[in-house]
């Protein structure tokens, strides 16, 4: 059996489904139904991933997320049938690794899934690959190096640094916030405008149609997500 | 009245010489005690006074100072019982006497007549107290015009008709007292027999806010009334005027408020519902997928494929009634920011193109990043809304267009397409509330009608502006500005 995921879900129907698409893909599971239950199975069992729903009977999805980051780095995915942003957002800087919003498609879920195990295990690894390659774009971390189809294109040093951000967390997304607190170091509410401006510019160098992108796709409200293939 | 004036001019006189002749006997007798003349004056001076006090009009004081001359000189002056004089320094006792008695009966008389127009007054500040304070306790406009009836009808001892015109419903109703004298009766009019009670009555009118409320009708004899009873009449008509106009803010305020505490309960259900219907719809739609991979029977997979779709389209019917309920509750639950259009557009093609990844849409964007003040949710969902309909109208091979451009200060998005086009007889209520096209085919999806009138409230919350007109070759094409 392959890797154990705790899915943490007050609704049985979703709980199933999830295992059941899980399992499928040669994953073990477990699940739990509320919060208790759920650091419970985290202490006790060590997954390696938790799927989690913020609507839970007990506690709040947060408050789960916020006490296992104190001992933990291991990925979360939200799940959540709310539908305010600022709740995923509080999720997502709380520490959870990336989000879905109910209803969502299983191969949506798995592919986050597989995105997160994949930084949580590259983390590990300390940045094993120093040229990102995905369809016609290349960026070399090393030298600095940004071409498409083979033409090297020039990103301002703010640029470029909000570019590779997104890059090594390619398939995730990161909030507004993450990226100003890791670009700029701090973070003011009025920053995000400026933070817009910047990922205009980006996208106007990288994409043929920004209306279309390719490889940075917006979450509306949330933040910025680097195409993970 | 001429009666009565007759009655009150002899009542007067028979004062004015009873107190003359009474003047008289006094001074003869104080006479034949041997007091000097002196005391004859002081004694018709003070019948003058007293004549003054107790009569109406100076007229009376006049006759009185005359009356006092003449007797005087008749009885005690030589020779007596005469109205002849030996001595000619009287005639300067006359004309002082005469002198005297005018000037005190006129000054009494001005006396009298001020205090009795200040009791006067004072009984209109009455009159207009008691029927303001008996204005101010009734609920509601039909209260206010029974009571007005009611203080009217004892003020002026007539009967009063008060019509009142309900401009909300366009009802009318008239207030009157009712034949037993006690209570008032109601009926209900109509327009032409307002008209001809208005015209037979002495009738004001009551005008709020420059609609008529109702009318006051006095009977047509109070039209000649004397002046401080006009007044008095002005000043009462201004106070129902105002009662009138408390009563309408007051129901329109209450009505006002249980239409937010109905909307509000409406859209708590709304939200209510919609969020548990999300939960199992996750769970049809994530089970159905999951059985799609899994099943290898043709007739099955079409079966479970059809329950895929529909819960999906279900799905999106419950988050575009989320989205309105979240308009419906104002201000609080949205969110406006400045946002880039672009980022919105691409993020609505981009989910449209999950759910129909064999169409084709074609996007285009000002060459400078344009920032919006909107909810990006809500716009979001616009486009989604427009894109999905456009979708629904055209076949994989047809074009898609959307497509941002600036015009006049506003950003214009479009969103338009070379399928079947809107039934022109359609166009016009394309954006009801719940509208949906009446010959759609039975087998195709329904429910485009909410998506656009979803879209069109959410513009609207957004002070912008929704059109959609048929292509000139092909097709639809639907139109949003937004101020930038």
């Amino acid at each position: 059996m392959g890797m154990l995921f705790l899915i943490v879900e007050d609704d049985k129907q979703i709980r199933k489904f999830i295992n059941f698409s899980l399992r499928s893909q040669d994953y073990n599971c477990i699940e739990a139904a509320t919060g208790k239950e759920a650091m419970k199975c985290i202490s006790t069992k060590d997954p390696a991933a938790i799927i989690l729903d913020l609507g839970l009977p007990d506690m709040d999805g947060i408050d789960i997320i916020k006490q296992v980051r104190e001992f933990s780095n291991i990925p979360i995915v939200v799940v959540s049938a709310r539908d305010q942003d600022n709740e995923k957002v509080e999720a997502l800087d709380a520490g959870a690794d990336d989000y879905l919003t109910k209803p969502f498609s299983i191969n949506e879920l798995l592919a986050r899934i597989r995105v997160v195990l994949r930084h949580s295990s590259s983390n590990k690894k300390e940045e094993a690959s120093v040229v990102y390659k995905v369809a016609d774009l290349e960026i070399n971390l090393e030298k600095h190096k940004v071409t498409i189809e083979g033409q090297e294109i020039h990103f301002t040093p703010m640029e470029y640094n909000v570019l590779t951000l997104l890059v090594r967390n390619s398939g995730k997304v990161l909030t507004h916030k993450y990226i100003l607190k890791k670009v700029w170091g701090s973070y003011l509410d009025s920053d995000v405008q400026s933070l817009r401006v910047f990922m205009a510019n980006i996208r106007r160098k990288l994409e043929k149609n920004p209306a279309k992108p390719r490889y940075v796709f917006t979450e509306v409200g949330i933040g910025y997500r680097f195409t993970e293939e | 009245m001429l009666k009565s004036f007759s009655k009150t001019l002899v009542v007067n006189l028979l004062i004015t010489f009873s107190l003359n002749v009474l003047a008289t006997v006094l001074s003869l007798l104080i006479q034949h005690f041997g007091f000097t003349e002196v005391n004859f004056v002081v004694v018709y001076i003070l019948s003058v006074l007293l004549t003054s006090r107790y009569t109406k009009g100076y007229v009376y004081g006049i006759i009185a100072s005359v009356l006092s001359m003449l007797s005087f000189n008749f009885f005690f002056t030589e020779p007596k019982y005469t109205f002849n004089v030996n001595d000619t320094t009287y005639i300067f006792t006359f004309m002082v006497i005469l002198l005297a008695a005018i000037l005190t009966s006129a000054l009494t008389s001005k006396l009298i007549y001020s205090k009795e127009l200040a009791d006067k007054r004072k009984e209109q500040a009455q009159t207009l107290y008691r029927i303001t304070s008996s204005l101010t306790k009734p609920g509601g406009i039909i209260d206010v015009a029974a009571v007005s009836v009611k203080c009217l009808a004892d003020l002026f001892g007539c009967t009063v008709i008060f019509i009142v015109i309900n401009n909300k419903d366009n009802t009318v109703q008239e207030i009157a007292p009712s034949v037993s004298g006690y209570g008032t009766t109601m009926k209900t009019l109509n327009a032409d027999k307002i008209k001809t009670i208005v015209k037979e009555h002495y009738s004001f009118p009551i005008i709020v806010r420059e609609n008529y409320a109702g009318y006051v009708c006095l009977p047509m004899r109070l039209k000649e009334m004397k002046k401080e009873n006009q007044f008095l009449l002005d000043s009462v008509i201004m106070q129902i005027t105002i009662a009138v106009q408390r009563e309408i803010l007051t129901a329109e305020k209450e009505s006002a408020k249980a239409e937010t505490e109905r909307e509000r309960f409406k859209s708590n259900l709304l939200r209510a519902i919609s969020h548990d219907l999300r939960t199992p719809l996750t769970g049809i739609v994530g089970s159905a997928e999951m059985l799609l991979q899994n099943l290898k029977d043709q007739e099955n997979i079409k079966f479970v494929q059809d329950i895929f779709e529909d819960s999906g389209w279900l799905i999106r019917l419950v988050e575009n009634i989320l989205n309105l309920t979240r308009i419906q509750e104002g201000r609080l639950a949205i969110n406006i920011q400045s946002e880039a259009v672009e980022e919105v557009v691409a993020e609505a093609v981009n989910r449209v193109s999950k759910h129909a990844p064999n169409h084709n849409i074609a996007v285009s964007i000002p060459n400078d990043v344009v920032f919006v003040p909107m909810d990006g949710r809500l716009i979001r969902q616009v486009l989604i809304n427009l894109i999905d309909n456009a979708i629904k109208h055209t076949t994989p091979s047809e074009n898609i267009n959307v497509s941002v451009r600036l015009v006049n200060k506003r950003v214009c998005f479009e969103v338009s397409d070379s399928g079947t086009g809107i039934n022109p007889e359609d166009l016009p209520k394309i954006f009801d509330m719940f509208f949906i096209v009446p010959n759609y085919h039975t087998d195709a999806k329904p429910g485009i009608g909410l998506g656009l009138s979803i879209c069109k409230a959410i513009i609207d919350f957004h002070e912008g502006e929704i059109m959609a007109e048929n292509n000139r070759e092909k097709g639809a094409t639907f139109r949003f500005f937004l101020n930038i």
